[in-house]
């Protein structure tokens, strides 16, 4: 099942079109937004919680209509944001409370709740501090801690390890990838960081230039390349490659003695034609695999147009 | 989970069916504002300075009963109270207070809007079921009740001072509708007060710039309206330029506040250390409605306005 459904959205700041024609459907479960800077990922998010309204297309998310439900939907959602936020003059157990009552818990169960986000995010004994003192690290923690004090049923994560240092990045993956596994709440993870995604991440769906590029499984987008070949040879050698190229493939990148090989055409015979090469230089072929992408591949490939 | 891990509390889970609150979104801001504004000590030290007026008049009505009367001078002391009016006094009160009065709505008010635009709290407030109107709503109330609060409570010790021990002197009788008044016209100024806050909040970013721009508006426009009246008190104008001068004394943000107690309090006013006839000189009349209506009504509605255009989740520039 769906947890957001888009159709044909179109999203536009004046003249500037952020989404256009956007259509797509986010399942269960843990989704990476990916994009590159002014994709219009954050425009996407903002567009489902009813801040800034379609200039046409349909949505919805969980069942819920955007634009005629909003208030509806921002009950089952939590939204952790890009910018830093906070309420002034408030602690952190203050603050996420102050979150909870907003979005209709009862003032006991609120501050309880607050506690135990709290602690599960790991501000500890430092939730009693204000806000305005916090690192950046504790502050993307508090931003985790509001969205997730009314227990939503979907959690978006706008670039959620944004100015954090390697420890700090991966306690945060840790904790997106345990809400999404084991507390059952859907998470739609917005990032240009690809490791992060390839970490926290079932599926992705990539955008760019307002517009949806590609949408799959991580396994399946890493998946076998029908035109990709990975080959190992004895020894490098500058004539094999001349040689593949003449038999139409192009050369996707070389590391020592394993090299990258794309088929340009469309013909399927790959370990053939490779061989065939080797045979004609002379060289001696170790190793021989279909190729697989990295994400990072995969993602450029979409960017690209290429795929 | 690695020992070190952030996830401190494995026992958490997530919640579907949690307890829902009662009541309203805007009164959980509203009351968010209040309880927060209720532990600022120099909140406090403002509203007891304010009401300086109903301190002196409560010392030298004290005097002037139990010493006076005690002392064999009731006619002297009857005479003394028969040239108060009681209703006066409120308005005399907040006359008296009113620059503290502004002291306490910039600083229950000015940071209202503006500090959550610079910590970019409306994300928050906006990603949770909580509309627009909830938002002003809730936020007007909580300035609202705090200079209401700060204007009444001194004057609610001298209603309770004067009910108890000058009733016989006509505190409750010469006007019987006196103290309903005071209180709608108290409410009136504080709705009209903190409207014009929040408008004017919602403009910055710096609760500092908001409260500094409101400050630099009130003294500036009310030193505008008090040289009008200067001028006639000097040149002993015309009726006709008496009367215009009149109602420019009214078109300044503290004249809009006194413009709407007087006219629900229907005083000119007094000064209760004169006869009640000859203090006119020093006093302006009361305005007309319609004149109240544009003094008060429409820069409220206008920063209403102003908020409503301004308040929101994310900057969109067209």
């Amino acid at each position: 099942m769906a947890v957001v459904t888009l159709e044909s959205l179109t999203v536009a700041y004046g003249r500037f079109v952020a989404l256009k024609d956007f259509s797509v459907e986010i399942p269960e479960g843990c989704v990476g937004l990916l994009g590159p800077n002014g994709a219009g990922k954050t425009t996407m998010l903002k567009t489902m919680l009813g801040f800034i309204k379609p200039a046409g297309g349909r949505g919805d998310v969980l069942g819920l209509e955007i634009g005629r439900d909003g208030n509806a939907i921002r009950q089952v959602v939590g939204y952790m944001p890009e910018q830093d936020c906070h309420i002034p003059g408030m602690n952190a157990v203050q603050f996420v409370a102050y979150a909870g009552e907003l979005a209709g818990l009862a003032r006991n169960h609120a501050l309880q709740r607050a506690h135990e986000v709290l602690e599960y995010t790991g501000l500890g004994e430092a939730r009693y501090r204000a806000v305005e003192t916090y690192s950046t690290g504790m502050k993307q923690r508090i931003k985790l801690a509001q969205a997730l004090v009314h227990g939503p049923k979907l959690l978006l994560l706008d670039e959620p390890t944004n100015g954090l240092d390697p420890r700090g990045r991966q306690e945060m993956l840790t904790l997106v990838r345990d809400i999404s596994a084991n507390k059952g709440v859907n998470v739609l993870v917005c990032s240009h960081l690809l490791p992060d995604i390839e970490r926290t991440c079932d599926s992705v769906v990539v955008i760019s230039q307002g517009q949806m590029k590609l949408q799959g499984g991580i396994q399946e987008l890493r998946g076998l390349s029908s035109k990709a070949i990975d080959v190992e040879l004895r020894e490098t050698s500058g004539h094999f490659l001349q040689a593949v190229v003449a038999k139409g493939f192009e050369l996707v990148s070389a590391k020592g003695n394993w090299y990258r090989l794309h088929a340009t055409d469309g013909g399927d015979d790959l370990t053939q034609r490779v061989f065939a090469a080797a045979r004609e230089t002379g060289v001696q072929v170790r190793g021989l695999k279909p190729g697989a992408r990295s994400l990072e591949e995969a993602f450029m490939e979409a960017i690209d147009g290429n795929r | 989970m690695a020992t070190g891990s952030p996830i401190a509390d494995l026992s958490y889970r997530n919640v579907s069916d949690a307890p829902l609150r009662k009541g309203r979104t805007w009164w959980i801001i509203a009351k968010n504002h209040i309880q927060r504004m209720l532990k600022v000590r120099s909140f406090w030290i403002l509203t007891v300075l304010s009401g300086g007026y109903y301190l002196i008049m409560m010392a030298v009505t004290y005097f002037m009963d139990s010493l006076l009367g005690g002392a064999g001078n009731e006619q002297m002391a009857a005479g003394f109270f028969k040239q108060i009016v009681w209703k006066d006094q409120f308005l005399n009160g907040f006359q008296f207070g009113h620059f503290l009065l502004m002291a306490i709505l910039l600083l229950v008010g000015a940071g209202s809007i503006a500090n959550d635009n610079s910590s970019k709290a409306l994300l928050v407030y906006f990603s949770k079921p909580c509309s627009k109107w909830d938002y002003l709503i809730g936020k007007f109330i909580g300035i609202f009740l705090m200079i209401l609060l700060a204007i009444l409570i001194p004057a609610l010790f001298f209603m309770f001072y004067g009910g108890m021990n000058f009733r016989e002197h006509g505190f409750l009788s010469d006007d019987p509708w006196m103290i309903p008044k005071v209180l709608a016209g108290f409410v009136l100024v504080a709705a009209y007060q903190a409207s014009v806050i929040l408008g004017v909040s919602s403009l910055f970013n710096q609760g500092r710039l908001a409260g500094a721009t409101y400050a630099g508006v009130y003294v500036l426009t009310g030193v505008f309206s008090g040289m009008a009246k200067m001028v006639g008190e000097a040149n002993n104008v015309a009726d006709g330029v008496q009367k215009m001068l009149d109602k420019i004394h009214y078109l300044s943000l503290y004249g809009g506040a006194e413009g709407i107690l007087k006219t629900v309090l229907q005083t000119d006013g007094s000064v209760f250390i004169r006869e009640r006839g000859n203090s006119t000189d020093l006093l302006v009349p009361r305005p007309e409605i319609w004149l109240v209506l544009l003094v008060a009504l429409v820069p409220a509605v206008i920063c209403w306005f102003i908020a409503y255009k301004k308040v929101r989740a994310v900057e969109v520039v067209s």
